[in-house]
């Protein structure tokens, strides 16, 4: 059996989130990895395990070098794009459990909106490279392009609608009303506002795409035992795991496959998550999540959210509960991790009451972490 | 049918064939739009792939597509984000379902944005960008 609770995410840190940080995304990353040791009561001298995204511009030896680690044992950084967080975790903890690494901190430094915006083209694009070749000369430039050719497909298929997309932001914004870091914290959303925004690549409206966010997280792992150092409930690591994108349906996120493999690894069942946090850098996601990976059945996904179960508090699953990608920041799942870590020791702005089991998809089904409330 | 044509960005990005795709972009110059046969097993694959999913192999044939398809999903692109975009939105990508089974992102030329429709019927139509690069674009053929 996996780690199963064996470790725990001591300690959480992030700086201010803006659209211009003034800073590198080095410093961001070390200033929020600073807060997250704090958090967690652990020395900087004590981390021996440094995990990134791959899409991160701070290399680990250069982080090392700024807190003056003596002897990196584990390191590296998963590829693909914005959507590795739940692996980094599963293979954070993995170190940890086998014994390789003590404490493994995984950060994100990113200037997203002053620096490099992901929602270019110019950015993101191959150039007609490779594979791109057969889609780039076509129009599809950016990652939303594909997201929005699976989505309307998928709306053909199951009924799902752009209003029930427009419910997912408009619930995540009035989580944002109560989150005072978030971006959106002073500004209310209403269904028309979504409805009436411009279309960006149709079927997409402009505030079903996330933020571009200048900023740092970072969240400190070790074992449930070292963790037990600091005060109060825990963020213990029930269930982490990693997913992919080969060989499934063009209309279904990689949840389809990764979701039975989590839930065992688990040894629960969806209905006993209460609360959830779901990479949503496009809305439409958050609804074919609850349906990929369980929570409902297909196709019942926008009328779920359209009926309020997904907000706080009387919802029957809050999901998004800092406001998300899409009204917080958009940190490439860490903030919805940090968010999840909240909910877990009972410190979100949006509580959760009761919480012990918190859910964290970190995009698209390619990657889950299942965080249970220690004491 | 309307006299509607769409104008592809200037400066739209285009292919860069390498080792695995020259051949197939060399074809459609000829104006064949060639799909990858397994040798194998007989799988069928767009965009070609290097080795064959199904069984394995690296031993594949080409076939010429027959050119006919539905319109299986598509996106409008409303915001130039893309510099070479500018001016030229919104306009329509799709993915078109061929009628040997794999799908294939194109454009279809002779519709506006809004006349599109999942299911309706299309035809390939070659477009030569420049001596060196022909794209495999598509219209909709109407019912009649």
């Amino acid at each position: 059996m996996a780690f199963m609770n064996a470790v725990t995410i001591a300690g959480v840190g992030e700086t201010e989130y803006s659209k211009n940080s003034g800073r590198s995304e080095l410093q961001l990353s070390l200033e929020a990895i600073s807060r997250a040791l704090e958090d967690a009561g652990i020395d900087r001298k004590e981390v021996d395990g440094l995990l990134r995204w791959s899409v991160d511009t701070s290399p680990e030896a250069t982080v090392a070098a700024n807190m003056g680690i003596q002897d990196l044992a584990w390191f590296g950084e998963i590829s693909q794009a914005g959507n590795v967080g739940a692996a980094l975790v599963a293979n954070g903890a993995a170190a940890i459990y086998a014994g390789l690494a003590n404490v493994v901190v995984i950060y994100r430094g990113v200037n997203g909106r002053s620096g490099r915006r992901y929602g270019r083209g110019d950015v993101t694009g191959r150039s007609g490279r490779g594979s791109a070749a057969y889609s780039e000369p076509f129009g599809l430039l950016t990652p939303q392009h594909g997201l929005a050719m699976m989505a309307r497909r998928r709306m053909f298929e199951t009924g799902a609608t752009s209003a029930q997309f427009g419910m997912v932001a408009v619930t995540e914004r009035g989580h944002a009303n109560r989150n005072p870091r978030a971006t959106f914290y002073d500004t209310p959303l209403t269904l028309e506002d979504h409805q009436n925004s411009r279309l960006i690549v149709d079927p997409f409206h402009l505030f079903d795409c996330c933020l571009e966010t200048d900023g740092g997280g970072a969240i400190v792992l070790t074992s449930t035992d070292r963790a037990k150092a600091r005060p109060g409930p825990s963020a213990m690591i029930r269930a982490a795991a990693q997913g992919g994108y080969s060989s499934h349906g063009f209309t279904d996120t990689a949840a389809v496959a990764l979701s039975p493999r989590l839930w065992k690894q688990a040894k629960l069942d969806p209905s006993e998550i209460n609360v959830a946090q779901i990479y949503d850098h496009f809305a439409p996601f958050v609804v074919f999540a609850l349906e990929d990976y369980g929570f409902v059945l297909r196709g019942e996904g926008g009328e779920f959210v359209s009926s309020g179960e997904i907000t706080w508090e009387n919802g029957s699953l809050p999901v998004n509960t800092s406001g998300g990608h899409l009204s917080e920041a958009y940190m490439q799942g860490m903030n919805q991790l940090i968010e999840s870590v909240r909910q877990t020791r009972g410190e979100s702005t949006s509580q959760v009451r009761d919480a012990q089991f918190s859910f964290v998809d970190t995009g698209i089904g390619t990657g889950a972490v299942i965080l249970e409330r220690g004491e | 049918m309307s006299d509607y044509l769409w104008v592809r960005p200037v400066n739209l990005t285009l292919p860069d064939p390498d080792e695995n795709s020259v051949e197939f972009w060399e074809e459609l110059k000829q104006g064949r739009l060639l799909l990858q046969v397994c040798g194998v097993c007989t799988q069928t694959n767009y965009p070609p792939m290097v080795m064959c999913s199904g069984c394995g192999g690296f031993d594949f044939q080409w076939r010429e597509a027959e050119g006919g398809g539905v319109l299986y999903s598509y996106v409008v692109t409303h915001q130039p984000i893309h510099p070479s975009l500018v001016d030229y939105t919104p306009f329509l990508t799709a993915l078109i379902e061929l009628d040997e089974g794999p799908r294939i992102t194109s454009n279809i030329i002779n519709i506006p944005p809004e006349q599109a429709e999942i299911g309706m019927r299309v035809k390939l139509e070659l477009f030569q960008v420049n001596p060196q690069i022909t794209l495999p674009l598509f219209v909709h053929e109407s019912e009649s």
